[in-house]
């Protein structure tokens, strides 16, 4: 299990939460709600994050988000304020050189549950 | 299998998550071995594994049914999408045509199972350690001591006796958890081999070493809290009247902590059941209707829909049919 490189994101990323859960409403508003599963496994995270890197470090992430593409597995991170660390895969990333030798990497971080 | 635990926990405000199993058996006759698949559409909570529900593995695949509702008093033909990504279906398939061919799964049985979270096994839980710490009292170490008394044996009034540091056999003072050592490599020793016995409990536990009045030693240890209060030392040969009593005391104490700790697996959710689960719903694979490099689709029918299968006219019988009563004769 590869673990992501350690390499701080620049401030300002972005946790998306969208629990999945099956809501019953009709139409005078009182609705029942139910989780199909286990609910820890119904509530992946996504995450945006830009790293306002060296062109060094840039190659680095991209070199180990590339190894992943090839082999399709998650790989673990630590995003800053969480508590453990979860399991990702990097669906799509960006990446910009703003001036010579610094680089921007936008990266969406899905969440995903797997040994 | 009962639905009553299920029951019971439905008429909760708040019931425990519906978690939906699937199993597909193949047969002997049309596939070529009686297989069971289990599939689950999700993962534990032991570090994703596969999910156990009454000791059988639910292997975590992308799987799901749907169309089970009646419409219109048909039997409803649900179907059921299984994700082929990684070929294990198209496997599974290729398997069963070398047998039959064309086969693709059909005459499978397949059942879909729904339990409440709340009756998985305990393996589907994260790991937990407890440790409990146990106090017990035990002799003080610094409170031992080691005392080492050198034997001799002369004849006192016209009997042989032990001498102890050259002081005819006098009573001694002994401590639980304390090591004496009575060295006997005095030549007098020969043919006196003393030992520790309890008037009650018989000889105690000595370590004896070397040769009878050329470098042996018996060394005792005492037992902390357990050694006998009745001690004396004595000849083996010769009998009580060569040594004498022992006073035993006991120590100072101090008290040990031991910790233990113990890892255990608990489904915090309620109690594991293995009976507990909703009525199955058991469909047989009609046909094939998909297989792609994604998903694979299956068309499931009620056993007796199947094509190829007939039920003679007029056959009704409260086997198939229990609601309709009783038969008049």
């Amino acid at each position: 299990m590869a673990t992501f490189p350690d390499i701080k994101p620049s401030y300002g990323s972005r946790k998306t939460n969208a629990p999945i859960n099956r809501v019953v409403r009709f139409a005078d508003g009182f609705e029942q709600r139910i989780v199909f599963g286990l609910a820890q496994n119904q509530n992946p995270k996504e995450f945006n994050f830009t790293f306002n890197v060296s062109e060094t470090d840039a190659d680095t992430i991209e070199t180990f988000l590339d190894a992943r593409a090839n082999d399709q597995a998650s790989f673990d991170y630590t995003p800053a304020g969480e508590s453990s660390s979860m399991k990702f895969v990097c669906d799509t990333w960006t990446k910009s050189i703003p001036y010579n030798n610094r680089a921007t990497i936008n990266a969406t971080f899905r969440e995903v549950f797997e040994p | 299998m009962s639905t009553a635990p299920i029951i019971t926990d439905l008429q909760k405000i708040n019931p425990s998550a519906i978690i939906e199993l699937f199993t597909l058996e193949t047969t002997v006759a049309l596939h070529g071995s009686a297989q069971t698949y289990r599939f689950h559409n999700g993962t534990n909570l032991n570090n994703n594994g596969n999910i156990v529900w009454a000791g059988n593995t639910y292997i975590k695949l992308p799987i799901t049914a749907e169309g089970f509702a009646y419409q219109r008093g048909q039997i409803p033909r649900p179907t059921l999408t299984v994700s082929n990504a990684l070929g294990t279906i198209t496997a599974i398939l290729l398997n069963v045509n070398q047998v039959t061919t064309g086969n693709d799964l059909t005459g499978c049985t397949v059942t879909r199972i729904r339990t409440l979270a709340r009756y998985l096994d305990n393996v589907n839980f994260p790991v937990t350690t407890t440790s409990s710490t146990t106090t017990t009292t035990i002799a003080d170490p610094a409170d031992a001591e080691s005392v080492t008394y050198t034997v001799t044996v002369a004849n006192v009034g016209g009997i042989n006796i032990f001498l102890l540091n050259g002081v005819n056999n006098p009573v001694i003072t002994m401590k639980r958890g304390s090591t004496y050592i009575f060295n006997q490599s005095d030549s007098s020793n020969v043919g006196h081999p003393l030992r520790i016995k309890s008037d009650a409990g018989g000889q105690q536990t000595t370590t004896n070493a070397g040769t009878l009045g050329t470098d042996a030693t018996v060394t005792y240890q005492p037992a902390y809290p357990d050694a006998p209060s009745d001690l004396r030392y004595y000849c083996t040969v010769h009998g009580n009247a060569m040594g004498n009593t022992i006073t035993m005391n006991n120590p100072n104490t101090t008290t040990q902590t031991t910790t233990t700790t113990s890892t255990q697996q608990v489904n915090p959710l309620g109690t594991p059941d293995p009976t507990a689960e909703f009525p199955r719903e058991i469909y047989k694979i009609d046909r094939k209707s998909t297989e792609t490099r994604d998903i694979v689709e299956f068309e499931l029918a009620a056993p007796f829909d199947l094509a190829g299968v007939r039920s003679p006219k007029r056959l009704c019988t409260r086997d198939n049919f229990p609601s309709i009563g009783t038969f008049i004769a």
